[in-house]
């Protein structure tokens, strides 16, 4: 009952100092905003980068030679990793080589990375068509001059998918007729995997590569909980056909997007933590700003809290009602903070390249940590004020 | 709380050997020298002495604002001297009705909210003490003004609202501060009478610390204070002179 009254007590003392409490709030305002807003951008970035990661495919383990030196694997080499597959960790994989080539069509012109495939690479790499229809198997044999477009690259030459099917393209200086057209991928980042070009993995080692090795091999497998053991039969397969004795010396290196995924939610993790700290320092200037006008408060007050203390008042009451002040000063800085941290946030997320997610977690911090400052820069003051002397405090006048 | 004591004649106040000194950088100050009295229940009592003669130390100690160096001072039959400074809050929150000098009330606050704040603190149940504060603020006929802000008053109109709250808490005490010095002379009989009233009709214990003769002439004894030591102690007497003290 007391509590509430002297809960009361603080509220109005706070609202007669309007100009005051509005002055030591900026500092907490500001503190909070900011680090919502920076951890909004935190989230934000990471969310990008792990959607445009899972859209790799999460399950896709690739080998590739490591540095340029290396030749690429061969057809035997691939023949034996999939003989090592006891199990059947492997749901399908995909030999895959890729060149960067100049493509020409309707006078425009464009460097883009093209990809050299198997049938199997659709199905391994969960990838569909929008329009036309993949290679045959004759087409693969042949090394037949037939591309499938990103939806992208569709777009710059020919205008749209649709005019793009059964048109003719010329790589380098040869002719190849479009018959598909990629799904979309969905990616917002720059990096779009919608500017590429497939072609009959035949038809690129021949005509374009000269050499008959496979670049990269894509597996796909059947669950992910099985990627460790799916490196390990690639990983040691490859050491032992290289004749090589230790995981140091491999002359290829393996990648999977949960790995890739991992180290880069690390390092956003890390970002996000930076910018909170940055902002923190902020947050903890208003603490200070806090203490100070509490200390002022107290000092502008000595009689107040004397003749408080002459009527009866007890320690315990004094330190609760500064403590009150304090921390209603901060949780309502807390409030005010998050609202233009919501604000901010919406704002980068509308009008600038920045994506902005605000979490529960940093709401729940703001209001916690702000109301937390109130606590602790209020401890001291609301100390101070219980241990005036009632005759020093009286005395003032 | 200290344990009762006995105390003879009801003595409200007892003080034996009481004496008070300061340690500053100049050395001690011995503020007051072995001072004894009692004040009994019922009784209108002036304490009166020039400036520097330890009047208001006494005051500070009557009120349990401070604590005497050495010597004894039992208060309603509570030895004040092992109560911490809870408990010292408490026995002013229970026993003492402080009026000083400035009024002291809380400027932004309503003559009501004033008057109820000792039973805030001493934890009245609040039908309770709403009834009580409106039958003081009856008492000190400030009924209309109730709801005012205390900053809007008179000078005599706050010491009356003063006076309202230090009988809130219904205290063994009503110690009071130079009551009029911060008044305009037609509104210092008013207070003045008002103690007396209070004394008469409602049998209350008044100590006022004063060092105007025409203060203390409405006591019924007066307790000279010069140099830290009580050099008379009677009848309260318009012709004792202040030269005197």
């Amino acid at each position: 009952m007391l509590s509430a009254e002297i809960f009361q007590e603080a509220l109005a003392s706070l609202w007669q100092n309007k100009g005051r409490t509005f002055l030591s709030i900026l500092g907490i305002v500001i503190g909070i905003a900011s680090v919502i807003t920076m951890m909004a951008i935190g989230s934000g970035s990471q969310a990008e980068i792990t959607d445009s990661i899972s859209s790799l495919g999460t399950n896709i383990l690739t080998v590739s030679p490591r540095g340029w030196s290396g030749g690429g694997f061969t057809k035997a080499e691939l023949e034996t990793i999939l003989a090592n597959d006891y199990t059947g960790v492997f749901a399908n994989y995909s030999p895959e080589v890729s060149t960067s080539q100049t493509l020409s069509a309707n006078d425009t012109e464009e460097t883009i990375s093209l990809t050299g495939i198997t049938a199997n690479y659709f199905d391994t790499r969960s990838k569909e068509l929008q329009l036309g229809r993949q290679f045959s198997e004759s087409e693969i044999a042949s090394q037949s001059k037939v591309i499938i477009l990103g939806s992208d690259t569709a777009e710059t030459f020919f205008g749209s998918a649709q005019a793009s099917i059964g048109e003719k393209i010329k790589v380098g200086s040869s002719t190849y007729e479009v018959i598909g057209i990629l799904k979309s991928s969905g990616g917002s980042s720059g990096t779009s995997q919608d500017t590429t070009g497939l072609i009959p993995i035949t038809t690129a080692q021949n005509q374009l590569l000269g050499s008959n090795t496979y670049g990269t091999i894509a597996f796909s497998l059947k669950d992910v909980a099985q990627l460790e053991k799916a490196k390990s039969i690639v990983g040691y397969t490859l050491l032992d056909l290289h004749n090589l004795d230790s995981v140091d010396d491999a002359d290829f290196s393996m990648m999977s997007a949960t790995d890739l995924l991992e180290t880069l939610t690390s390092v956003t993790e890390t970002f996000t933590l930076l910018l909170a700290g940055i902002a923190s320092i902020s947050l903890l200037v208003g603490g200070i700003g806090i203490m100070n006008v509490m200390l002022m408060s107290v000092l502008e007050r000595t009689q107040e809290i004397g003749l408080r203390k002459a009527l009866g008042a007890k320690k315990k009451y004094l330190i609760m009602q500064f403590l009150f002040e304090a921390v209603l000063i901060t949780f309502l800085g807390g409030l005010i903070g998050l609202l233009i941290g919501l604000i901010a946030s919406a704002v980068l997320n509308n009008f600038t390249q920045l994506s902005a997610v605000i979490s529960w977690n940093s709401v729940f911090l703001a209001i916690s940590i702000s109301t937390l400052i109130g606590l602790i820069f209020g401890i001291y003051p609301a100390n101070k004020a219980a241990k005036l002397q009632p005759i020093e405090a009286l005395r003032t006048e | 709380m200290a344990k009762k004591l006995k105390i003879k004649n009801q003595a409200v106040i007892e003080i034996r050997n009481l004496v008070k000194t300061y340690y500053g950088a100049a050395g001690e100050t011995q503020v007051l020298r072995n001072i004894n009295f009692r004040i009994n229940k019922g009784e209108f009592v002036s304490i009166m002495g020039p400036s520097g003669s330890g009047k208001s130390t006494l005051m500070h100690i009557l009120g349990a604002l401070d604590v005497a160096t050495s010597g004894q001072y039992i208060l309603d039959g509570t030895d004040t001297k092992e109560l911490s400074e809870d408990q010292l809050a408490q026995i002013r929150g229970e026993k003492i009705g402080f009026v000083f000098q400035a009024f002291n009330l809380l400027p932004h606050k309503t003559v009501l909210q004033n008057v109820l704040l000792p039973a805030v603190y001493g934890e009245v149940n609040p039908q309770e003490r709403l009834a009580k504060a409106k039958e003081l603020i009856h008492l000190v006929k400030l009924d209309e003004r109730a709801q005012h802000l205390a900053s809007q008053l008179s000078g005599g109109q706050q010491q009356r609202v003063a006076i309202a709250r230090a009988l809130m808490m219904d205290p063994a005490i009503i110690l009071a501060d130079e009551p009029t010095g911060n008044l305009p002379t037609d509104q210092t009989d008013e207070v003045l009478s008002f103690f007396t009233k209070l004394n008469r009709e409602q049998h209350k214990t008044i100590v006022i610390i004063t060092h105007e003769p025409a203060v203390a002439s409405y006591s019924d004894r007066t307790v000279f204070l010069k140099d830290g030591l009580i050099i008379r102690d009677g009848p309260a007497n318009k012709d004792i002179h202040y030269a005197e003290c």
